[in-house]
């Protein structure tokens, strides 16, 4: 069996939202300060009687409609999730499998990151397809932490929005896509209560997820393009996860990168935790011309991992 | 001018947003000066990473002007 390439990604998010400028008097928020530090202005919020497998099963329903995919060809499901549905018992792909009633031999999981899961996730569908001889697999992300935050705390409701994203990987004859060619990770284990569940709620102590996204990332970046043999004038978009403007502008700041690089979206939804990147990578592998990208997540655990998607012909 | 306040000076010029003033007088707050947490955030990071010194959560209470800013970075680099 070939290597796994991606194919193809379909993405969603849901109507609701909350406008941030709403917000502005009862928090104390200059204009400036949701436009050109969050960047956001606005967080997209899950309907109350949707689930996580509920924003996954959205997306594929896209990804069904614009590829064409036959369900009784998927060989594996995998659910980048910290909040799975219920109570987390069973797992969200479980429960995905049986909505969208896949074969049982399909294999099913879940894998528990926030920021840095998309990066990961690609690493080990594509790993898992490999060793088990799987031809197409899915991996999803759906992390909505409407369901976990303080709606009075303002350093986690101004951020954060729901969403989802599915991936389509094929390791059949079709070699057109996007080849996952060199990951690297790190973690700081030591700093995770930096962003965690306290009580039921979103904590996140905002100073300490900085420093670590500003002085973690950019060093894994340039040791990766070493490793390739690559300077960033070879990488036509670095996708950095959504964390807020301030962040990725602190990025391409310490990265010496053109702002037409790296681009943002996050202003009508948010940070969509591990879908972020998926968002962007939706919209770039859609420009015929682009051959090189670079994906960078980031944050919980405190965790980061990046990698390179290379345009297969 | 000493060379911690010079380079405070510099910092604040370089990542803070454009039309950020001048820092002319150092008893003035930074919030004074137009600045949000998030550029706060940022001017303590470069100054942790220039000085290699840590400065904790707990001492950002005192940390409110560039010139308080100065006489931290001396006093625990000569610590």
């Amino acid at each position: 069996m070939n290597d796994p390439i991606l194919h193809a990604i379909a993405t969603y998010v849901p109507e609701g939202g909350e406008n941030n400028g709403d917000k502005a008097d009862r928090f104390n928020l200059a204009p400036d300060f949701i436009e050109n530090k969050l960047g956001i202005g606005r967080v997209s919020r899950k309907a109350a009687d949707e689930d996580t497998a509920d924003l996954c099963e959205q997306a594929f329903l896209k990804l069904e409609a614009s590829t064409g995919l036959d369900r009784a060809d998927v060989d594996c499901i995998v659910v980048v999730t910290q909040n799975p549905d219920g109570e987390g018992l069973p797992h969200s792909s479980a429960v995905l499998h049986g909505r969208l009633g896949l074969p049982e031999a399909c294999a099913s999981f879940d894998i528990s990151l926030g920021c840095s899961g998309y990066v990961y996730g690609l690493s080990i569908v594509s790993s898992f397809m490999h060793a088990n001889g799987c031809a197409c697999g899915l991996l999803f992300t759906a992390d909505p932490y409407s369901k976990i935050i303080d709606p009075d705390d303002r350093d986690t409701v101004l951020l954060f929005g729901d969403g989802a994203s599915v991936s389509l990987l094929k390791a059949g004859a079709d070699r057109s896509g996007w080849r996952p060619t060199r990951f690297k990770y790190m973690t700081r284990g030591a700093d995770r209560a930096a962003l965690c569940v306290v009580n039921g709620h979103l904590s996140m102590k905002g100073r300490q997820v900085f420093n670590f996204s500003a002085t973690a990332v950019p060093p894994l970046v340039n040791a990766l393009l070493k490793e390739a043999g690559l300077g960033t004038e070879d990488i036509d978009q670095f996708l950095f996860h959504q964390g807020s403007k301030y962040i990725v502008d602190a990025l391409r700041q310490r990265l010496k990168l053109p702002a037409e690089k790296v681009p943002l979206k996050l202003y009508e939804q948010g940070n969509t935790v591990s879908t972020s990147i998926p968002l962007m990578l939706e919209m770039a592998i859609a420009n015929p011309d682009a051959r090189r990208l670079l994906l960078s997540g980031f944050g919980v655990g405190l965790s980061a991992a990046v990698c390179l998607l290379e345009r297969q012909s | 001018m000493s060379n911690t306040m010079q380079f405070i000076s510099e910092i604040v010029h370089e990542i803070c947003p454009p039309g950020t003033p001048e820092l002319d007088d150092p008893d003035k707050t930074f919030i004074d000066y137009g600045m949000d947490s998030l550029d706060i955030s940022g001017i303590l990071l470069a100054c942790e990473e220039r000085f290699d010194v840590k400065i904790p959560d707990e001492d950002m209470d005192e940390l409110t002007t560039p010139g308080r800013l100065a006489a931290y970075l001396d006093r625990v680099r000569k610590a």
